[in-house]
């Protein structure tokens, strides 16, 4: 079982604490992403597992074992990095074997292991060129190569795509997922943007400041982020945040108030929430609807962005809070009209003044209903 | 435009200046003794080697050349033997005392030969040291290290630090790793290095004179001796002279290249 | 100028990995074994009497009385006084040459590889056989070169090595120090960043200008660093003394190291060349002061 068990993983550098208590869990053969702002301390946590940063407190385990005291070399562990780190004075054979010659593994074992990762990973023509002839994706390819020969119980991936060009980085993210299910084999992988978490990963891990704020599967963090932290890094464009006050209370409804008139009913968990709390209303650009019939707010058009398949409008508040709402399609809005704005119904996440979030109540028919007004409506 | 060929002209007219008594060197070491020594100057002359063959035949020449190119190879040895390590860890893992280290290392290059000369001399006394070329090894060697350490951990540091990490992950020897990941990666710098420490070693006149004599006596203390000349055996001081300083004028062209561009880099990290 | 900085979480993070002290460690003794320690004892026997041609006389204590009577040994002050000299007088001369040499080699572009290979071949010959080139070729009274110049235009012969012998070991030092400060100015020039001159220029700065705001500061560190070097490297100054002068004419150009090097292997004075081995590196250290404490501040600026 190559699972990674962290148990209380903290490290103190002498300024500052970059991890504070970590616990995680991750299963064999999970693909895991960390993913959090700079310095958040997700490259930390990476490092402390492969054992090339001592953890100042906790234990670290892979397959069941601790590994606290063991060197990287010995941990079963293969790591990719952001600038590739690939030796420029070694072909690319060599690049990929320096691992298993250093190993002691015969030659021709080393050369049919080389070259069977070299066709998973298609660089076989390249085999004896020199990193610096190479281009950065076939660079990152051969990165690659060089974890997979080793065959690993955990393979790190810290930032591979970082150093890529925007095309580059949607075909080398398909081929990681693709080589993780040929592979199948435990993978932790670190980034900063949540489209690499949202699109690789079977469970994500959100970090900030050297703590775990959240641990889920991407649609789990997606529609049930834990606080307002989670609900605006996850999520393209981001979800609209806007400053409401409770204003009335029913068994399951909380009805809050934006300005003067405008009211909106958010289904929730109300324990806990008194009239007058200031909250936080989250909303993702696809739940707001321009020209509803019942509008929750009015908003002046200040931008609107046309993608072709999609179109953004940014509009502000009377309260000077900017909202994004998309658009499927060339949807219309001209800059400066005044538009009246609906919520779809039980689609907004309150949040207390904490950050906290308030737990939503949606049925599964809810579920069912949100999805056909969303899509119904703007088709 | 005419500024910039008055400045050129200055240069060069500078230069020829600086590097006139070098040429001037060369140029009498082909004399025959008299011409050497004519005034006015005589620079209608026929060349010749005669002089060069006699350093060479001349047994006593050839023992001072042999010493330089021995006391400066085993003090690079040593030098290189003790500091690359030491650079080595400094340079991928250092500890709080590294800053410590490095300056202290500075400092004892600093060291006047003057302050450690007297217990050195009577030690050496005593354990039969004086005139040996290993007693004169193990300073110079000391006197290179400080340099090995500082250059060496410089040019190691260029080796971007993800290459030592991918390396330690997948090696746990950091024998192998230094023979087959950093070496071969510093080859330019390592050869800077050397360069470097062979020009300063081979030039090293305090200690030499102090702590050898005849037998081990490198080319500077050879060429003391020749203070004394008054116009006996000009072309032939200018031949061992030319000898003496044409290997390390190579090498420090050769070398200072690189040096510059390395001092102009690091000045501006 | 050149970053130290060693610490800091970047590069400390593989710490836990290091080879061991086994690597730094022998360095560190062996530093420690043949600089450290025999200054120690040079420090102790400075408080002994000891003349090695002498030995009935014993070894005693005498507390400072080597220091003492070596401060009212005119010989002493003259080198004392002529250590401080030859290491100002070289440090001043060394950096105005070389800043121009500099500034020249930095302007052009014909040749320059050439002209900079000349410039520099002055530091690369032996201490001891410049003062040989300039005694013989040039500043011989009879078949030097600098005397038949003279007598072209009827000027009466010099013989600088006897009439002004400090000045003529000044005159060789400088001309085989000059490329070093050339070296290391060149290294700042090269490194002064464009976007500041170009800046200048706009704001309506002439090459002098230039110079003065945006040259000179940025070389600031340089000389710092580059005088300060060379001062320490030129206090125990010894080749050129030994070979022009012997010292002489009787002690008028002897320094510091040269008086050490006459009490201990003409005298065999243990005792009075320890103390003069002493107070050279007092000197030394003091100096090495200043140039860590500047090296220190710059670590930390970076």
């Amino acid at each position: 079982m190559a699972n990674v068990i962290l148990r209380n993983i903290s490290k103190s550098y002498d300024n500052h604490q970059a991890l504070r208590g970590i616990n995680l869990k991750i299963h064999d053969r999970e693909f895991v992403v960390f993913v959090g702002p700079s310095g958040c301390g997700k490259s930390t946590l990476l490092r402390a597992i492969a054992g090339l940063i001592e953890v100042s407190e906790g234990e670290v385990f892979i397959d069941d074992k601790l590994v606290n005291n063991v060197a990287p070399a010995d941990r079963g562990i293969a790591m990719v990095f952001q600038n590739y780190a690939l030796f420029p004075h070694m072909s690319v054979f060599d690049n990929v074997g320096f691992g298993l010659k250093m190993a002691g593994l015969p030659r021709t074992e080393i050369a049919t292991r080389v070259r069977e990762a070299a066709r998973l990973l298609q660089i076989e023509n390249l085999l004896q060129r020199r990193p610096r002839e190479l281009s950065g994706g076939q660079r990152q390819r051969v990165a690659i190569g060089r974890a997979i020969v080793r065959q690993p119980k955990v393979f790190l991936f810290d930032e591979p795509l970082s150093n890529l060009d925007a095309a580059l980085r949607v075909a080398t993210r398909v081929e990681i997922a693709r080589l993780h299910r040929a592979v199948n084999a435990t993978a932790i992988y670190v980034t900063h943007d949540q489209v690499e978490a949202m699109t690789l990963a079977s469970r994500i891990v959100v970090m900030r400041d050297g703590l775990v704020e959240q641990v889920g599967t991407p649609l789990e963090l997606y529609h049930n982020p834990c606080n307002l932290f989670v609900a605006s890094f996850i999520g393209t464009p981001r979800m609209n945040l806007l400053a409401a006050t409770v204003v009335g209370l029913e068994r399951d409804k909380a009805i809050v108030s934006l300005g003067e008139t405008e009211r909106l009913a958010a289904p929730c968990v109300t324990d806990g929430l008194s009239i007058g709390d200031a909250v936080t209303i989250g909303v993702r650009p696809q739940h707001l609807i321009i020209g509803s019939s019942a509008p929750v707010f009015r908003a002046v058009v200040a931008a609107v962005e046309r993608l072709g398949d999609e179109t953004f409008v940014y509009a502000d508040h009377a309260i000077a809070e900017q909202v994004a709402i998309k658009i499927d399609g060339e949807g219309g809005a001209t800059v400066g009209e005044t538009v009246p704005v609906g919520v779809v119904t039980g689609t907004c996440q309150l949040f207390t003044a904490a950050g906290v979030a308030i737990r939503r109540i949606i049925s599964v028919a809810d579920q069912e209903r949100i999805s056909a007004i969303v899509h119904g409506f703007k088709r | 435009m005419i500024l910039s060929a008055l400045a050129w002209s200055a240069t060069a007219v500078l230069a020829l200046v600086m590097f006139f008594p070098i040429a001037w060197m060369v140029i009498t070491s082909t004399k025959s003794e008299t011409d050497a020594i004519a005034i006015p100057p005589n620079l209608w002359f026929v060349p010749s080697l005669a002089k060069f063959e006699a350093a060479f035949i001349d047994g006593d020449y050839l023992r001072f050349f042999d010493n330089s190119v021995a006391i400066v190879g085993g003090s690079v040895l040593i030098a290189l033997a003790l500091g690359l390590p030491a650079a080595y860890s400094l340079a991928y893992f250092p500890g709080k005392r590294a800053n410590d280290i490095l300056l202290f290392a500075l400092s004892t290059r600093f060291m006047p030969g003057v302050a450690v000369i007297v217990p050195l001399f009577l030690l050496y006394s005593k354990a039969g040291l004086i005139d040996t070329r290993a007693g004169l090894i193990l300073i110079d060697a000391a006197l290179n290290l400080p340099l090995v350490l500082w250059l060496m951990r410089r040019f190691f540091r260029d080796i971007p630090l993800e290459i030592i990490e991918a390396a330690l992950i997948e090696c746990r020897s950091h024998w192998r790793i230094f023979w087959r990941v950093v070496v071969p990666l510093s080859v330019p710098g390592l050869g800077a290095t050397i360069f470097l420490l062979i020009i300063l070693t081979w030039n090293e006149f305090f200690f030499a004179v102090n702590v050898t004599g005849q037998s081990a006596a490198p080319l500077p203390v050879y060429m003391a001796a020749f203070m004394t000349t008054e116009g006996q055996t000009w072309a032939q001081m200018s031949a061992a002279a030319t000898l003496a300083t044409l290997p390390i004028m190579i090498l420090g062209w050769l070398t200072s290249r690189s040096l510059v561009r390395g001092l102009a880099a690091g000045a501006s990290r | 100028m050149t970053a130290i900085a060693v610490t800091g979480s970047q590069t400390a993070r593989l710490r836990r990995l290091a080879p061991g002290t086994l690597a730094t460690a022998p360095s560190v003794i062996y530093l420690v074994l043949v600089t450290q320690l025999p200054f120690v004892v040079t420090v102790y026997l400075s408080l002994h009497q000891w003349n090695l041609l002498h030995p009935e006389r014993g070894v005693s204590f005498v507390g400072l009385s080597n220091y003492l009577s070596l401060a009212v040994d005119p010989v002493f002050q003259i080198a004392v006084l002529n250590t401080v000299i030859f290491t100002t007088e070289a440090v001043a001369a060394t950096t105005i040459i070389g800043l121009g040499l500099a500034l020249l080699l930095h302007h052009i572009s014909f040749l320059r590889g050439l002209l900079y290979l000349f410039l520099l071949s002055p530091f690369l010959v032996m201490e001891t056989v410049a003062p040989l080139l300039w005694k013989t070729y040039l500043l011989n009274p009879v078949y030097g070169l600098l005397n038949w110049f003279l007598s072209l235009f009827g000027i009466a012969g010099l013989d600088p090595l006897g009439q002004a012998p400090a000045l003529t070991v000044m005159t060789i030092v400088t001309w085989q120090w000059t490329p070093f400060m050339m070296l290391i100015l060149l290294a700042g020039l090269q490194s002064r960043p464009e976007e500041l001159v170009e800046a200048a220029r706009v704001e309506g700065a002439r090459s002098f200008g230039v110079f003065r705001n945006v040259t000179l500061p940025h070389l600031r560190p340089f000389f710092a660093v580059g005088m300060l070097v060379e001062a320490i490297l030129l206090l125990p100054l010894f080749g050129p003394i030994y070979v022009a002068t012997y010292g002489g004419p009787g002690f008028r150009t002897a320094n510091l190291t040269f008086d050490a090097y006459r009490l201990l292997t003409q005298q065999y004075e243990v005792g009075k060349a320890a103390a003069c081995g002493v107070v050279t590196a007092a000197l030394t250290m003091a100096v090495t002061v200043i140039l860590l404490r500047r090296v220190r501040l710059d670590v930390q600026r970076s």
